[in-house]
């Protein structure tokens, strides 16, 4: 599962807690990832609107637009979005599970799970575009 | 020995009863006495009457004796003419004898005689009645006396010639005069006894309308004068001279009382009873009151309790929501911080980090009893290992220096049906409330072993120990006698083992030690994935 060193594979990071933005970059960063980054989801739908991410690491909680909604407005085509979550309600998390979100992690999460989950979201995908989430 | 109660209703109305009667009763002895005095002041009355008409009825006698003498003085005590003019004065009744005698000798000689035949002279009772004759001047005077088989009274009168005297002998029947019962008659009321004496004795009975002498019963006498002697009428009444309705009337008085003493009684003990019962009532409904205010109170109380536990609730899905951010963070960073000490080689700096790991594994647990306990979920349940499970939780929350971990399976068990974080979360709780409870050190003790229908986990510690009142406590929210926590935790891990149908219970003594025994069901053998 380790990214090949020519090509990085590219992850944007999308949390409005700077602490949990920055260190989320430092710990992808040490695992060889690409990683861009998005203080809210208004910021986050025009970064991957013109641009293509391998992974997409995003809170639920946050301003402008939740990462539930991010995740509607960006269904086509899919990227993998990893989605995080300190306390979501039931409705958002029934909403993500409807949107194909790839995983949902609940923080605080153990960091080898995270850096799996995100390895499985970046490797390569089927012929259908499309793998069963993990969360 | 046995007590009877008696009612108070029924004592008051025995009061009622007892009362009126012995009211009724007084008044009906004052009426009674009342009417008998005033029976015998009439009775008194008649008497007197009685004794009057007598006395005028024997001053005629005295006339008529008188006019004899006269006549026989007049006629020179001739012994013919005083035969002649006595028979006219004089009207002979059957067996009577009219005399002339001659108390000059001695015995005194019967000088004429007209009626029934007398001896020549008299003796006894005759000659001592003629002798006191002549000494009393001008006065009749009797004497009621046995002569041979016949009662007899005799009259005696002085001529006032030498020793002559008048004297009359009748036979006597008291009885004769028989009872005068006709309603006309005057004083037909009247029972009437007269005695030529003053005293009640047989022996001077001269006549009684009555069978009985002396008469019996309440009896009024009244002497009356005959000549020179002094005569006893004695007379009660055949039947009461005050009317039989006011003899009687004690009788309706004292009857009438008792009726109405116990209509009365009858009347206080339905009264007294109803009202007994109205206060009964009146009692029980208060009763019933005070239960719902006590039973509203209480609701109250609770939807207060329910109110402020879900202020609470929602405060603590806040916070706990806020702590889980700056908890990601943290563990984040301690990641990194690993990662370069790693590097690096710094084995001290290493001892703080897995401090402040530690620590942020146990803001970790706080929050996630908080969570759950502002918002239970259903546990989603799958058959868990309690021992691997174990391992997992005992990795998370390493044992402080000073404690041992001693784990019995040895028994080996089933996995259990169980919701896997939240069962993490329960067995998190024990554990590190264990350690809490052994500040200066000791053994957690961790047995985990079949038991019918499921599987048993102890978790025993060798700490501080509580009394019987905190143990009561200790599955309430927010209690805590921890200088630290918030009191969340065997409250949430009581709710999630209730919700998985399990049992939780603890023991303990203060300095002993403490012991948490939690019942799961055991998975069905085969549901297994």
């Amino acid at each position: 599962m380790k990214p090949t060193v020519l090509v990085k594979q590219t992850v944007l990071v999308v949390d409005d807690a700077a602490g949990m933005r920055q260190t989320l970059v430092d710990i992808l960063e040490a695992a060889g990832y690409s990683v861009s980054i998005a203080v809210d989801g208004g910021a986050a739908l025009a970064l991957a609107r013109g641009e293509r991410f391998d992974v997409i690491l995003m809170d639920i909680q946050m301003p402008v637009l939740t990462g539930v909604e991010v995740l509607a407005a960006l269904d086509h085509p899919p990227p993998q979005i990893v989605l995080m979550t300190a306390y979501a309600l039931e409705e958002q998390m029934g909403k993500a599970r409807d949107h194909q979100a790839f995983a949902i992690l609940q923080k605080p999460f153990q960091i080898a799970r995270l850096l799996h989950v995100v390895a499985e979201a970046a490797a390569p995908c089927d012929g259908n575009g499309y793998r069963p989430g993990l969360g | 020995m046995t007590s009877i109660r008696i009612p108070t209703y029924r004592l008051a109305a025995f009061v009622v009863v007892v009362v009126i009667v012995s009211i009724a009763s007084v008044g009906s002895l004052l009426i009674r006495n009342a009417v008998r005095s005033e029976e015998h002041r009439l009775l008194q009355e008649r008497a007197s009457e009685i004794g009057l008409i007598l006395t005028e009825a024997f001053s005629g006698l005295q006339t008529q004796m008188a006019t004899v003498a006269g006549e026989t003085q007049l006629n020179g005590a001739d012994a013919r003419a005083f035969m002649a003019s006595t028979a006219t004065l004089i009207t002979a009744q059957p067996g009577s004898s009219t005399v002339l005698a001659d108390a000059g000798t001695d015995p005194v000689r019967f000088v004429a005689v007209i009626g029934t035949a007398l001896p020549p002279t008299a003796v006894g009772p005759a000659d001592a009645l003629i002798r006191r004759a002549l000494n009393l001047r001008a006065e009749i005077t009797t004497s009621v006396f046995d002569e041979g088989s016949a009662h007899v009274i005799g009259l005696a009168y002085p001529v006032g010639v030498g020793g002559l005297v008048i004297y009359r002998q009748l036979p006597l029947d008291p009885s004769a005069a028989g009872s005068a019962t006709s309603g006309s008659q005057p004083f037909h009321e009247l029972t009437v006894a007269l005695y030529a004496g003053p005293t009640q004795e047989k022996a001077t009975l001269i006549l009684t309308t009555s069978g009985q002498v002396p008469l019996r019963g309440s009896v009024a006498v009244a002497s009356t004068t005959f000549g020179a002697d002094q005569w006893l009428v004695a007379i009660n009444a055949t039947s009461p001279l005050v009317g039989n309705f006011a003899t009687n009337a004690f009788w309706l008085v004292l009857v009438g009382g008792v009726v109405v003493a116990l209509a009365l009684g009858a009347l206080a003990d339905s009264l007294l009873r109803r009202r007994e019962h109205t206060l009964a009532l009146v009692d029980q409904r208060t009763a019933e009151l005070r239960d719902s205010m006590a039973k509203l109170e209480l609701a109250q109380e609770q939807v207060l309790r329910q109110a402020r536990l879900a202020a609470i609730g929602e405060l603590a899905a806040g916070v706990g929501h806020e702590l889980r951010n700056p908890l990601g963070v943290i563990t984040n960073a301690h990641y990194l911080l690993r990662a370069g000490f790693e590097q690096q080689g710094g084995n001290g700096l290493m001892r703080h980090l897995a401090l402040a790991e530690r620590e942020v594994g146990a803001a970790t647990l706080i929050v996630g009893d908080l969570l759950d306990f502002a918002g239970p979920r259903e546990p989603v349940t799958t058959p868990v290992g309690l021992h691997e499970l174990l391992d997992e939780v005992l990795d998370l929350a390493a044992p402080p220096s000073g404690i041992t971990v001693d784990r019995d399976e040895s028994a080996g068990c089933s996995p259990v049906l169980a919701d896997r974080d939240q069962l993490r979360q329960v067995l998190l709780n024990l554990i590190t409330n264990a350690y809490e409870a052994m500040p200066g050190g000791g053994a957690v003790t961790v047995v985990v072993r079949e038991a019918p229908g499921g599987v048993e986990l102890q978790v025993t510690d060798s700490g501080v120990g509580m009394d019987q009142e905190t143990a009561a406590q200790v599955f309430q929210p927010f209690f805590t006698r921890k200088a630290r926590g918030i009191g969340l935790g065997l409250a949430v891990t009581k709710r999630i083992i209730d919700a998985h149908g399990g049992g939780i219970s603890v023991t303990s003594a203060p300095g002993v030690g403490t012991t948490f025994r939690v019942d799961l069901p055991a998975a069905v053998v085969g549901a297994a994935p």
